[in-house]
């Protein structure tokens, strides 16, 4: 027994297998009844209060990586497989999966979540580094879309639609992904600043790079750190990283922050999606308010984490914030009193609209994290 | 149905509305010039209000419409079936805004993808897509068919680039999708529209992402006896973790079509293909990259490498390239551009038995590609007057795609399914998957007034082509 939002679930399916997968959704919608399909979990917290939910359907014997090509720079993986073990196979290989989020986390979870972190900025968003979906839907029919090769404008793209819709459309069982080859050389710098504005500026110049991998700056309101990762050819890395300045630390501190971003426990943590002119406005409110402020200047993502005494605080500092992002608000953790009253994703109305009629039309039935995606849908 | 031409005509005035035949004939189709369908009318709005008007228009006279943009297109995806009206967008033509400092760029459907790029100049940027027609097709034209370009394979398509859209919905409301940040709140519509060959809606602006110009460029112009050697080269290339801005090959026919024309680039006519390669990013990595052009090039047997010494010889290289369709023209008075994708590694063989399908059915076929991504442009050179040849142009292509899906590649990378392929849909999808592609299109169009007839196929039923009855879910060229 489990519990998601104040409701209790009974029971965790484990299907063997994708056909098991989509027989079970065609069963559940038949029944009226409704699953939530579940990696590792991760990414569970971000999501409105289930309307209902019966069980979790988990994806954990849909893992291995099924076809691995460095030379063509594509791989096939079932939903189940961990990012850990695919970087890893990457690695054996020089080359790199461009899908960031954490090695614990599930492929299927890391692309139904449109996972992003510090490296999205070289590698692009979850989006770009799908080629093909595998897709069991809640009809009971087992779907693929894209292909196996990296250029495709073969019907419709629907792995843009799959991705990032949290399991709400259908369930991914595999994925055909992009390959990327390792670059020659990184280098990962630290940087600290006496205050966030200097920061921020800091950050800005090292995104016009043209090798910088990442950057995360950890805002605070009297000091403020810097970390960037470069990487490619190495005479070009070092003239960029070296006009970064601060010190040359392990590359494993970058991991070290995103997993902390991705791990934090705490009571509520928003993310703001802002243009670069924007994140100085955006990050203001949100350190002012105590907020744990973490901005990935490359992809313009600002994440700001409150605790039990501060999270009522920090939900007025994030509406504030978001008054100054042309991009949306998400409250990726959140106390459920706050999920009763307000929308996590926070969609437009006419969006909504359509978001709804693509629901409607894929899963009729509710048979699928019924009310946790936007619009409650 | 005088009625619809009298509200379109209330809407747009009657120059900004074609209704007569003598006018409509050049709207007959787009760059697929095999398919030709009259269009009821042909109006040209020049903002979305007006767009709206015309949409609502339509839907109530029961009436299909379908966006277009310069009609470069090659899958007749502009194409007025049922009668339709094409919106032709080409006075949306406006770039609404340029915000550098965020690197994005507000442009209406009409503005041309090669106009964008030389207006964002000054600032150090450029729009990445370069679709080989980029002089004159559309912005609005590149989100329908999710364009690429010989620079796809390090910057990416269409849909790498577009960050937020405006569309007029098939019953006429407006909408904004996604955002300037390229962050959606909830599904990821602008990923959906974009690539839906203009059947979801009407694009009336796109926000679109800039990329900062390289700090230096250079490419090289490779020679080979054989074109297997020069795919073997890009293979190596790539796995060297070399990371090229565009792999192009261009076949001995090709190469003897274009010295014999206006776009002669003095490129060696006894050669089996020649490989464009172009690099680019910061300066101080340029020269060790091109040293390891040469140095693979060589062991991969390239005759020359040639590295471009100022920007006269640069265009020179790329003319051979991009003069190639141009040249086709002295061949014969049509010409059939195919597109599909393979595995980079299944390129030479299927390469030769594409020359042999051409050979077998005695077409004059030639190549240019991507080589890169596996990109295939099989090119037949061909006089639509002889139906016997043009019967077996089309033979010749469903084949050559038969063959692409066998290797475990797809049906098309750029044009588009539009008319041309929409038959063919089955060599790759099954009914589940065009299912699922229907609800997709129900959910924006239920009442399928927004350019209907593309994509899909028109038989019921699947079944002759349902790939896992005919085993396409095997690859056996790994």
């Amino acid at each position: 027994m489990s519990a998601l939002d104040g409701a209790t679930v009974a029971d965790v399916l484990e299907p063997a297998d994708a056909e098991a997968v989509a027989a079970t959704l065609r069963s559940q919608g038949e029944a009226g009844g409704s699953v939530v399909p579940l990696g590792a979990g991760r990414h569970l917290a971000l999501g409105n209060p289930p309307e209902r939910v019966d069980a979790f359907l988990s994806t954990r014997n849909l893992a291995g990586i099924e076809t691995f090509l460095p030379g063509e720079g594509v791989c096939r993986a079932g939903a189940g497989t961990t990012l850990g073990e695919l970087r890893r196979a990457a690695a054996d290989a020089d080359m790199e999966i461009p899908l960031d989020g954490p090695d614990a986390a599930t492929l299927g979870g890391a692309l139904a979540a449109a996972s992003v972190g510090p490296r999205s900025h070289v590698w692009g968003r979850a989006r770009d580094a799908v080629l093909g979906l595998d897709v069991a839907l809640a009809s009971g029919e087992l779907s693929r879309c894209g292909g196996r090769v990296v250029k495709n404008v073969t019907g419709y793209d629907l792995a843009k639609l799959y991705t990032g819709s949290h399991g709400s459309l259908g369930v991914i069982t595999a994925a055909w992904l992009r390959l990327r080859p390792r670059p020659e050389t990184t280098q990962v710098r630290r940087r600290a600043f006496d205050d966030a504005e200097s920061a921020l500026a800091a950050g800005a110049r090292a995104a016009r790079d043209a090798t910088l991998r990442a950057c995360v700056l950890v805002l605070g309101e009297d000091r403020s750190l810097a970390v960037a990762e470069w990487g490619g050819d190495g005479a070009a890395v070092a003239a960029d990283a070296g006009s970064f300045g601060g010190e040359a630390v392990e590359g494993a501190l970058l991991d070290e922050l995103a997993e902390r971003q991705w791990s934090d426990s705490c009571a509520l943590r928003v993310r703001v999606a802002a243009l670069a002119t924007e994140l100085g406005a955006v990050s203001a409110p949100l350190c002012a308010a105590g907020g744990r402020v973490l901005v990935h200047p490359g992809t313009g993502l600002v994440y700001a984490s409150f605790d039990d005494a501060s999270w009522q605080e920090g939900e007025q500092a994030a509406l504030r914030a978001a008054a100054s992002a042309s991009g949306p608000l998400r409250f990726e953790v959140a106390p459920l009193e706050l999920k009763r009253r307000r929308c996590v994703f926070g969609a437009p109305d006419a969006e909504v609209a359509l978001f709804r009629s693509l629901k409607q039309r894929f899963d009729p039935d509710g048979a699928l994290s019924r009310g946790r995606f936007a619009g409650r849908l | 149905m005088p009625d619809l031409i009298a509200a379109l005509e209330g809407v747009l005035g009657r120059e900004r509305c074609l209704s007569q035949p003598e006018d409509l004939f050049v709207y007959e189709c787009d760059g697929a010039t095999l398919h030709r369908e009259t269009p009821r009318a042909v109006v040209f709005p020049t903002s979305t209000q007006e767009v709206q008007q015309v949409v609502r228009a339509c839907r109530a006279a029961g009436v299909p419409f379908v966006p277009r943009g310069a009609g470069t297109g090659l899958s007749g995806g502009a194409l007025a079936l049922d009668g339709g009206v094409v919106i032709e967008c080409s006075r949306l033509d406006r770039i609404r805004e340029v915000d550098p400092a965020n690197r994005l760029a507000v442009v209406e459907p009409g503005v041309v993808n090669a106009d964008l790029s030389k207006a964002v100049a000054p600032h150090g940027l450029f729009y990445a897509p370069d679709p080989s027609s980029q002089l004159s097709c559309t912005i609005g034209g590149n989100v329908a068919e999710n364009s690429g370009g010989p620079h796809t394979l390090k910057y990416g398509t269409t849909t790498n680039h577009v960050l937020a859209l405006e569309l007029v919905l098939p019953d006429g409301e407006r909408v904004e999708l996604g955002s300037p940040t390229g962050v959606s709140a909830g599904y990821d519509l602008v990923g959906a529209v974009v690539g839906s060959e203009g059947t979801l809606g009407v694009v009336t602006a796109a926000t679109v992402r800039l990329t900062r110009l390289p700090e230096g460029v250079e490419t090289l112009l490779c020679v080979f006896r054989d074109v297997v050697d020069a795919c073997r080269a890009v293979g190596a290339m790539i796995g060297s973790g070399l990371v090229p801005a565009a792999l192009e090959i261009v076949d001995e026919r090709t190469i003897a079509a274009v010295e014999a024309s206006v776009y002669a680039a003095g490129l060696p006519t006894d050669a089996g293909a020649v490989l464009i390669v172009e690099l680019d990013g910061p300066r101080v990595a340029l020269e060790r990259e091109v040293a390891r052009v040469r140095e693979i090039g060589a062991a991969e047997g390239a005759t020359r490498v040639e590295v471009a010494r100022d920007e006269a010889e640069r265009q020179r290289f790329w003319r051979a390239r991009k003069g190639a369709f141009g040249a086709m023209g002295r061949l014969a008075p049509d010409l059939y551009v195919h597109d599909a994708v393979v595995p980079r590694s299944a390129l030479p063989e299927v390469l030769a038995e594409v020359c042999a399908i051409g050979d077998r059915h005695g077409l004059t076929l030639s190549n240019v590609f991507h080589a890169g991504d596996g990109n295939l442009h099989p090119n037949i050179s061909f006089d639509r007057r002889d139906p016997d040849e043009l019967a077996r142009v089309v033979a010749a292509g469903r084949e050559i795609l038969e063959l692409c899906v066998r290797a475990g590649g797809v049906i098309t990378g750029e044009h588009g399914i539009g008319t041309e392929k929409r038959d063919y849909m089955g060599l790759l999808f099954g009914e589940a998957d065009l299912g699922a592609m229907r609800r997709l299109r129900a959910a924006f169009d239920p009442e399928q007034v927004c350019n209907p007839g593309k994509v899909f196929p028109t038989t019921r039923f699947c079944a002759e082509s349902n790939p896992k009855a005919r085993g396409y879910d095997e690859v056996p060229f790994e």
